[in-house]
């Protein structure tokens, strides 16, 4: 059986193959582009964030009145939180995973010429209070850090300052594997002396959750910085993991002791657990991630039963032919294979349709809203999908018109 | 006549195959429900923050930034789009009298306590000259709001919500007490009715939807200057400033926001220019180092600039839209095969002399009826849809609820769905040759 006997007899009957045709193509549109969108949630929530789990709390934003924070406060803060039983480490810190108020996004080139931006984390002690986990080089020593005055244009004033990054930006920026002790010229005025990698981190979060799609989730560093002058501090809290939720009832109370008068009237001290924040975050996340997963999910069963319900009409319509080329000679197999070609045909149109509606749909997406352009990957994950639903819509109404007796089929109609 | 037979002939038609029935009112009910579930969110998202009012407030800006530095970092303020007045243009602008009603106003969060020594709490709300309470419409259950003469005297005076004074005096009529904003003491001279603007237009630093949060606290700026309470500085300070909150550097910050209301196009054109003279003349005068710059935001203007009403939001329309298209065509194909296996049927009412449109209307009717079925069907499942939008919980999802209008317009849509599905197969079915199908019957 030729493709070409197919065709024309497609080309009698036009009204059935054109609706099977437009649904495949509107069905592959959405699914490549909600496949796309279901992958650009999941994916973020789905990668090691490298914080050590059960023992992370975060004091974000605590805010002085009328005056900034002077170095002798911040350290204050950092012995009135080491005095609570339980606390095992704490870094001032400015930028924290998650929560953070304020973002430091630092470009980054390696002698490579690959550049990158990636969030910087400032702050004293942040390896040992997060928990991350070294995997080449060393901490930071205590000649490392540098004063961090937040009013300064330049607060490193042109010195080349050690850092630690993630083995993801390790890769990135040193595709030869010589990133311990390696310069990174930085893109950004307060760093004009550039960077020199002193450790690896295996992984650490970026700020937001929303820019860790793309394979980007790990694109961070720590900055040695003894932060000084700054309107608004944090503080990240490491703990024993069985004195976590007393720590996070204490912390308030020791701060506001501690600052007294010196705190902003009207804003609170709020710790949060690291994944109490994670799941604050991920709640919202979650909900989107089920509402496109099951627009999916529905997409395929309502075209499943589409194609279903034309092509068992249109088959059906055509028992008396089945019976015709039954009577002379054509075996069972001929016809299964017959509708099974057909079908496989028709629906290669509308995905060839369904692609380029794809592409445009996410052309205007992109224009229109913040997102990326859509990977073409997708686009044979969708054919493929189609594909594999069209043939087995088509099977029983294929099976049962190739089951119709020959006898049968000529006679009735 | 014909509209009843109508009526039973597609009802009979719908209980003829009771199992594809189900599948066209489910495929229907699926597609409209989707469809609704997100037109509702856009729709109560893109509302008018203050029906009636909020087509005549514009908020104006003059650009009283210094120079950029070269080698200007990326750090600091997040938000992109400057809107702020520094205290000595605000007043000037204030006291030109050039729009029929202007403000000048902040947000503040401070800590509030009653006069006996009660419960300290946090509140939010507004410090504003005299001018807030008429022109964004705020009601008054009890008392007064304060006067041009108090604004100029920096009187302390408050006004709070109903909701605030319960919480704190434990009654809601607390005209003559004093409340402590910040330690400092403050008359409460009224008391506001409930006022929550959906979006928040004025302040949107703070939040753009809550269901939970609303501005609870009123007082004069002066006022607040001369307690030392401060604002918090959002609009940036000329640069030897430092950033510090709790005390805006009163001369070198922007930190207010200026909102006047304008009647119609010549008013905002006259208004318009008079914020560039201004800014020309700061400018000659050396005051202003940027060339010139002057903006005056409709609310939905300023609302669409903010990008309020988030992208997601958007595109979840758009891809509820694609999905009632193939719920749509899926039904077309449902509908046409349905009234093609009734050709004999059809070609028995032709040949005892129904004409084409008859067959037409029977066939459209029918697809009309299982459209407001899938409505009916729909609206538990928008119910449910918005539930679970709902528990995304993100300040403004809270906001989702089913409303009359959005019912009725679910059922606009339904009829509307139902009808331009049947016409495809009702006009294939109108063709049917009627000699040819009564002779194979």
């Amino acid at each position: 059986m030729s493709v070409r006997h197919i065709v024309s007899s497609l080309r009698r009957n036009q009204l059935m193959p054109l609706l099977v045709v437009v649904q495949v193509a509107i069905a592959c549109a959405i699914l490549c582009n909600a496949f796309f969108l279901l992958d650009q949630r999941l994916a973020p929530m789905l990668v090691p964030d490298g914080i050590a789990p059960g023992q992370v709390i975060e004091v974000d934003q605590i805010v002085a009145n009328g005056r900034s924070w002077s170095q002798a406060d911040i350290q204050g803060g950092r012995q009135a939180l080491l005095a609570i039983p339980g606390v095992t480490q704490v870094a001032p810190a400015m930028g924290i995973p998650l929560s953070s108020s304020m973002r430091l996004g630092m470009g980054l080139t390696s002698p490579a010429g690959v550049t990158v931006t990636a969030d910087g984390y400032l702050g004293e002690g942040m390896l040992d209070a997060l928990g991350l986990q070294l995997v080449a080089g060393r901490n930071f020593s205590a000649s490392d850090y540098e004063d961090f005055n937040m009013q300064n244009g330049d607060p490193f004033k042109g010195k080349q300052i050690p850092i630690i990054i993630t083995r993801a930006l390790a890769t990135k920026l040193f595709p030869d594997g010589n990133a311990l002790g390696g310069r990174l010229r930085g893109s950004n005025a307060r760093a004009s002396g550039g960077w020199r990698v002193i450790g690896i981190v295996s992984h650490l979060l970026r700020y937001q959750i929303a820019d860790a799609t793309d394979g980007r989730a790990d694109y961070s560093m720590l900055i040695p910085a003894r932060i000084t002058d700054t309107p608004l501090i944090s503080y990240v809290v490491r703990t024993r993991a069985s004195e976590r939720e007393q720590v996070l009832k204490a912390i308030p109370g020791a701060l506001k002791k501690q600052f007294g008068s010196s705190l902003l009237s009207g804003n609170d001290i709020n710790p949060n657990t690291f994944e109490g924040l994670r799941e604050a975050v991920f709640s919202s996340w979650r909900a989107a991630v089920w509402l496109l997963a099951s627009v999916c999910v529905v997409v395929v069963l309502v075209t499943a039963m589409g194609i279903m319900g034309l092509t068992g009409y249109w088959v059906q319509q055509r028992t008396r032919q089945v019976g015709i080329r039954r009577a002379l000679g054509a075996r069972r197999v001929d016809i299964l294979r017959y509708f099974l070609l057909e079908n496989l045909l028709i629906v290669g149109i509308g995905i060839l349709a369904g692609m380029v509606l794809a592409y445009g749909i996410n052309l205007f997406l992109m224009h229109h809203y913040e997102l990326q352009r859509l990977p073409w990957t997708w686009l044979p994950v969708g054919a493929v999908a189609l594909f594999v639903l069209g043939q087995l819509a088509v099977l029983s109404p294929a099976r049962r018109a190739a089951a119709v007796p020959p006898v049968v089929a000529t006679r009735s109609v | 006549m014909m509209f009843g037979y109508n009526f039973e002939l597609a009802w009979r038609g719908l209980r003829h195959h009771p199992r594809t029935t189900l599948l066209v009112v489910l495929t229907m009910a699926l597609g409209l429900a989707s469809a609704m579930t997100t037109l509702t969110l856009l729709h109560v998202l893109s509302s008018d923050p203050l029906p009636g009012i909020s087509q005549h407030l514009y908020m104006g800006w003059v650009d009283s930034r210094q120079l950029p530095k070269a080698g200007d970092s990326t750090t600091g303020s997040a938000s992109g789009i400057p809107s702020h007045l520094k205290l000595a243009d605000a007043q000037a602008l204030l006291t030109a009298h050039r729009a029929p009603a202007q403000v000048m106003l902040t947000e503040i969060i401070q800590d509030v306590q009653n006069d006996s020594g009660g419960k300290t709490q946090s509140a939010v709300g507004i410090a504003a000259s005299s001018g807030l309470f008429p022109m964004f419409g705020i009601a008054l259950l009890h008392g007064r709001y304060w006067t041009p003469a108090e604004d100029a005297a920096h009187a302390p005076v408050v006004v709070i919500s109903g909701g605030l004074s319960r919480e704190v005096f434990g009654t809601q009529d607390s005209v003559g007490r004093t409340l402590r904003v910040g330690g400092k003491p403050f008359r409460v001279i009224g008391v506001s009715a409930k006022w929550a603007p959906q979006p928040h237009f004025y302040g949107l630093d703070l939040w753009a939807f809550s269901s939970s949060n609303a501005d609870s606290l009123f007082l004069p700026v002066g006022a607040l200057l001369d307690s030392g309470l401060g604002p918090f500085a959002s609009g940036g300070c000329d640069d030897d400033t430092p950033l510090i909150f709790g005390k805006v550097n009163v001369p070198h910050c922007r930190w207010l926001s200026l909102w006047v209301q304008l009647n119609d196009a010549a008013q905002v054109a006259g208004y318009r220019q008079f914020l560039l003279d201004y800014a020309s003349q700061q400018h000659g005068a050396g005051r202003f180092e940027r060339p010139p710059h002057a903006k005056l935001y409709s609310v939905p203007g300023w609302l669409a600039l903010n990008h309020v009403v988030p992208d997601n939001v958007r595109l979840n329309v758009w891809l509820a839209g694609g999905f009632l298209l193939l719920c749509m065509v899926n039904v077309a194909g449902l509908l046409a095969a349905r009234f093609l296996r009734r050709s004999v049927e059809i070609g028995v009412r032709r040949a005892l002399g129904a004409p084409r449109q008859a067959i037409f209307a029977q066939c459209v009717w029918e697809a009309g009826m299982a459209g407001v079925l899938g409505g009916a069907l729909a609206l538990p499942l928008t119910s449910f849809g918005l539930w679970v939008v709902r528990r995304q919980h993100q300040g403004y999802t809270d906001l989702a609820h089913l409303d009359p209008l959005t019912f009725a317009g679910l059922f606009g849509l339904a009829l509307v769905v139902g009808l331009l599905v049947g016409m495809l197969p009702a006009w294939r079915a109108c063709r049917v040759e009627p000699g040819l199908q009564v002779k194979s019957a």
